[in-house]
């Protein structure tokens, strides 16, 4: 696995508040730390800014070191003292992120009933309600279904099984805020189980802000 | 009697069937059940738990919003020793050049043990690539020696044909 690692996945309820359908750009203070099978750590502190028009995910990190991630279409930019330094391609594709999700208050099933997945069904299960979805031929060989778990209306954990039946990852979301009419989790867990080993992920989000009608410019890069 | 003996045969194979039947769809429900489970009961201890080596690391990093690796690394080295000096999500290193398959081979081909030497170097011993590169050289050495041999031939079959 690369070392540029996690690609950030969080994930948003909707409200019933008509604001949220007018949310179009967030911004957020960013804290990742990652364990890898080897017993090894990373960690990333950062601020996020997306903007669904400019359909570019920024992240300008401060630790470990100063530099600003672009993620647009499936190129991912890495700018050191405002100069591109390194482009290498990336598997998010901004549309489909959960900041996008959150913006267009897509987040209740993890965007899967925008893709070919397909709800198998559904149990209640103590205070949560769990979905059963199945990929499409093409992802049948590596997933063989997708559990999406609610609590309270809001999306909880995403389970993800492989041909065997074994978990292959899990990405639990917790500590909701609601922000401006908003439920946006403020941290979330992710255990992705490999045969080399686990690695283990905990995203904090804070200070998160929608619709900043300032710094236009921190929301968009020239590439 | 014998009516009664069917009867009962009869009923009997019915109970086997409908087991028989109950006893797939009880493993279909069985598998279902157990994936609801890894869904639901999760002990979230198993992550945060992970991570209680570098609790004081996150501690500073968290109370610094300007600290970089390296200052970090000045303030107290150990914070660091378990930490990975490339960031989560961005690869520091360029992509470097390396031998593929068909490069491996030219390599050989053209520069013959130079050019295993360099694949060996550059692949960090990658044996597949290795391997690639001499037969590079051999088969350009084949090429060679097949073509001095035809020459050869083609000058001598001149001499005996005009002497």
């Amino acid at each position: 696995m690369k070392k540029r690692g996690v690609l950030l996945y969080i994930f948003l309820a909707v409200s019933i508040a008509g604001y949220s359908q007018f949310a179009y750009r967030m911004s957020a203070d960013i804290l990742t730390k990652t364990r890898l099978p080897d017993s090894t750590f990373q960690v990333s502190k950062g601020k996020l800014f997306y903007d669904q028009n400019y359909k570019k995910i920024i992240f300008d990190f401060t630790f470990p070191q100063k530099e600003k991630i672009v993620l647009f279409d499936t190129i991912m930019y890495t700018f050191r003292a405002d100069t591109l330094y390194s482009k290498s391609p990336n598997l998010l594709i901004p549309e489909q992120s959960l900041f996008h999700f959150i913006l267009k208050g897509k987040m209740a099933n993890y965007g899967l009933d925008q893709t070919s997945f397909e709800m198998k069904g559904f149990e209640k299960k103590n205070d949560m309600v769990i979905t059963t979805w199945i990929p499409p031929d093409f992802f049948k060989k590596i997933i063989s279904k997708v559990l999406v778990a609610t609590k309270d209306k809001l999306l909880y954990s995403v389970t993800m099984v492989d041909v065997k039946g074994k978990v292959m990852s899990r990405q639990i979301l917790k500590n909701y805020k609601l922000i401006q009419g908003l439920d946006i989790p403020s941290e979330i867990l992710i255990a992705t189980y490999l045969e080399r080993g686990n690695i283990y992920q905990i995203i904090n989000m804070d200070n998160v802000v929608l619709n900043e009608p300032k710094n236009d410019k921190k929301y968009d890069c020239d590439l | 009697m014998k009516n009664l003996i069917r009867i009962f045969s009869l009923l009997f194979l019915m109970v086997v069937i409908y087991n028989q039947t109950f006893a797939v769809s009880s493993s279909n429900l069985s598998s279902s059940k157990s994936a609801i489970i890894n869904a639901s009961d999760f002990d979230e201890a198993e992550i945060y738990n992970a991570f209680s080596e570098i609790e004081h690391l996150m501690k500073v990093v968290s109370e610094n919003d300007s600290a970089t690796y390296s200052d970090v690394q000045l303030q107290d080295s150990s914070l660091l020793l378990l930490v990975d000096n490339e960031p989560d999500i961005v690869s520091t290193q360029h992509q470097k050049f390396a031998f593929n398959k068909q490069t491996a081979y030219l390599s050989g081909c053209i520069f013959g043990v130079v050019g295993i030497a360099l694949v060996a170097i550059i692949n960090n011993g990658d044996k597949e690539r290795l391997n690639n590169a001499i037969w590079g050289c051999a088969t350009s050495g084949c090429v060679s020696v097949s073509s001095v041999v035809v020459c050869y031939f083609i000058i001598f079959s001149y001499y005996f044909a005009y002497w």
